[in-house]
């Protein structure tokens, strides 16, 4: 079990700096980092510095009090982009949006048609589901509000929009945390929490051919909230999801292994207070970023195509907003750009248990 | 049905002990939560911003011998909470006070009100399990402009069930959310103005009201009127069965529920329902005898038991009968799908505000460029007199 076989790593250090004064602790809007290391996107009011893979920046114009979810790269051009989110319109209902771009600008997609008479004031927290480098669909939360979404994806010929489907009807609580991925072999995964009258749970889906199959648990019933699922595809034609489930004391974190149309192997995978998980990096080898909240600390994990930890940075911040990673030699980069601070840590591997 | 309200009242201050013991006796208040407690947006001059050391003040000078600790992290949500509740509970000993404010980080981090339900009562929890008295609080407006619940329709849901759940669990509650959102010019006079803020803030006028109203629920001083729990369709649900039942809880922490004086309205007439329960919750159930349509209104008319009694009358939710069709008619503020001068009695409450502003509203900014002008006065008299089509 990973929660009984982590152990303190030797040479283990870290290093936190400031670059300038010390913005306020508050719930910042995170930072929004792609698989594909130096892509992000920095919510600056409504726009964004986008940072690109060559090292150059672009600002980025965004509809007024935007949410920017979701990031990846594109095979269009050498510095493809895309990015979506949501916003509040003149009529006050929350829309979607899509920009993508390259390194000289960005320009506008269609959102996924809706489909009247049912019009929803809701439309929130869209995953980009892209496909060898191509946007091939998106996913997100619909509704008339924030606690009786749905769940919709909708297919992306490289022209229009096919017609959105239901992945998931309002439930009898709340649906949220909704991430994706695409596998291997074309097919979409999508997983959220859900309350299913008792606590959240963390439910999944998946896309074959062109139906999704019924909405199923991921686990076991529990009487706890399992709560901010992250999913990442990996090399075998698997995926890996990461969440966080309450242990008794504080959230830990979880993972499980995708394989075969199952999940499998789920295991705690931190120690307790280790939440907010996101997935980074390519198939072969992702890399998964997650808050330790006793420690005060964020860490970072590389995995290999089956969830195996092979090294692991921490990095001591009293900062709760998601920090961008950046690669340096054998150790990471964490940085907090609103808050202009950073700090940089030695990857480590981890000791074999016995 | 029984109504004692003297009773009832009996018992809700019997369900802490004598405030005359914390009065004589030293005790620690432990104040947790975000970056509302820790004080973000006070005047930058104070050496210790936000409300713990204003409280303290308060307490301190109605003879109170008290220590207020101000445990608040920015930015926190509860999951993470729960990493430090122990360490910080452990700073208190028995007959201490820990005042439990937060949820609001929770709204825009996907994390549902019903998982932040779960950690508060867990926090709370393990304060008791010290004998450590806990209050919870509902968590102060968003702003208007927040990115998101900017309608603070999941707030509202949200304070709902903080109230449920300390009034479930017996325990002490102290309610900015309801003095804030009564209080005239709240995010013009009493909030910070920062295009940054996600969620928005108190200034330092603004931490003064809620040491206020924390001190109020502390010391039994009752200027909180009944106040809603679970409300049931979901205030902005749409789509709701014609037939559908309305159920609203209310609740009172303190001087009581006046039940006899208590009333369910919809679309702003009395219904006939008769409160079921007591003086600390009552019940409100009506079922419509004929189907509803459009958009309903329930409002609940109500007072306490102190004196003078505090009154609420107000629309508290709204909902759209399955099957309506909402014809935009713009320059219908109020929702009531007609123009008139109700609407424009609206408009000139926020006529001249600029976007960003405490006195700007959207709805009134009928051409969406972020002024409230005569161009949109101008949109409003042109549909003056008409009504929007069921």
């Amino acid at each position: 079990m990973w929660g009984t076989s982590f152990r303190p790593l030797r040479g283990f250090f870290c290093l936190l700096f400031f670059y300038g004064s010390l913005a306020a602790a508050v719930a910042q809007e995170d930072p929004v980092q792609a698989a594909r290391e130096g892509l992000v996107l920095i919510p600056q009011g409504n726009s964004a510095r986008l940072e690109l893979p060559g090292g150059q920046a672009l600002q980025v114009s965004l509809p007024e009090r935007a949410e920017v979810s979701s990031l990846a790269a594109v095979s269009d051009t050498a510095a493809g982009w895309v990015a979506a989110g949501s916003f509040p319109d003149a009529a006050g209902r929350q829309r979607l949006f899509l920009l993508t771009g390259d390194d000289k600008g960005s320009r506008s997609l269609p959102e996924p048609p809706e489909q009247p008479p049912q019009i929803p004031q809701q439309r929130r927290a869209p995953v980009l589901l892209v496909d060898g480098g191509r946007l091939a669909g998106l996913a997100w939360l619909e509704g008339d509000g924030l606690r009786t979404l749905a769940v919709r994806a909708a297919a992306w010929n490289g022209r229009r929009w096919q017609a959105a489907q239901w992945v998931s009807h309002p439930g009898p609580g709340s649906q949220l945390a909704l991430t994706g991925a695409v596998l291997a072999d074309g097919s979409w995964l999508l997983a959220w929490s859900a309350f299913d009258g008792t606590a959240d749970e963390i439910v999944w889906s998946q896309r074959v051919g062109s139906n999704w199959l019924p909405v199923r648990r991921l686990s076991a019933p529990n009487a706890v909230p399992d709560i901010t699922p992250a999913l990442t595809a990996t090399a075998g034609g698997g995926a890996l999801i990461a969440w966080s489930r309450y242990d008794g004391h504080g959230y830990q974190l979880r993972m499980a292994r995708f394989e075969r149309g199952e999940w499998r192997d789920e295991r705690a995978a931190g120690p307790s207070g280790s939440l907010y998980p996101a997935f980074l990096g390519g198939p072969d080898r992702p890399r998964l970023l997650y808050l330790e909240a006793a420690a005060k600390a964020w860490s970072v994990l590389d995995l290999d195509g089956t969830g195996r930890v092979q090294a692991k940075a921490s990095i001591s911040s009293s900062s709760l907003s998601r920090p961008v990673v950046d690669s340096l030699g054998g150790g990471v980069r964490l940085r907090w750009p609103a808050e202009k601070r950073q700090g940089t840590a030695a990857l480590k591997p981890l000791e074999k248990v016995p | 049905m029984t109504r004692c309200p003297l009773a009832s009242a009996v018992f809700l201050f019997g369900l802490v002990p004598a405030l005359a013991a914390a009065q004589t006796t030293a005790r620690k208040y432990i104040c947790f939560g975000d970056s509302i407690t820790e004080g973000r947006g006070d005047d930058p001059a104070r050496a210790n911003p936000g409300y713990p050391p204003r409280l303290q003040a308060l307490l301190q000078g109605a003879g109170v011998s008290a220590t207020v600790l101000n445990r608040g992290v920015g930015g926190e949500r509860t999951p993470d909470s729960l990493s430090r509740i122990d360490s910080v509970v452990a700073e208190g000993a028995p007959g201490d006070y820990f005042l439990l404010m937060e949820g609001t980080n929770d709204i825009s981090r996907a994390i549902s009100p019903e998982t932040t339900i779960f950690n508060l009562d867990e926090m709370a929890r393990r304060a008791e399990v010290k004998n450590i008295l806990a209050l919870h609080a509902t968590v102060i407006p968003r702003k208007p402009d927040a990115k998101v619940d900017a309608d603070n329709l999941l707030t509202d849901a949200l304070n709902g069930r903080v109230r449920n759940l300390a009034g479930l669990r017996q325990r002490r509650e102290a309610d900015p959310y309801e003095v804030f959102r009564s209080t005239p010019n709240l995010f013009s006079g009493f909030y910070v103005v920062a295009a940054d803020d996600p969620v928005g803030h108190p200034n330092a006028a603004g931490y003064d009201i809620l040491a206020r109203v924390f001190f109020n629920a502390l010391q039994g001083i009752d200027t909180v009127p009944p106040v809603t729990g679970i409300v049931s369709p979901a205030n902005g649900a749409k789509d709701v069965a014609a037939s559908t039942r309305i159920d609203v809880d209310v609740w009172d922490f303190g001087t009581g529920i006046d039940v006899a004086n208590t009333f369910l309205l919809v679309n702003g007439a009395v219904t006939p329902t008769v409160p079921s329960g007591n003086a600390v919750r009552a019940h409100l159930s009506y079922q419509p005898p004929a189907p509803l349509a459009g958009i309903v209104s329930v409002g609940l008319r109500s007072r306490d038991l102190a004196t003078p009694s505090n009154t609420v009358d107000r629309e508290i939710l709204r909902f759209t009968i399955a099957g309506t069709t909402t014809v935009t008619l713009q320059g219908d503020l109020n929702l009531d799908n007609r123009v008139d001068g109700s609407d424009l009695v609206i408009f000139a409450l926020h006529f001249g505000a600029l976007r960003g502003s405490a006195t700007y509203d959207a709805r009134a900014d009928l051409n969406a460029d972020g002024k409230i002008d005569g161009l949109d006065l101008a949109i409003l008299a042109s549909n003056f007199g008409k009504s929007a089509t069921q």
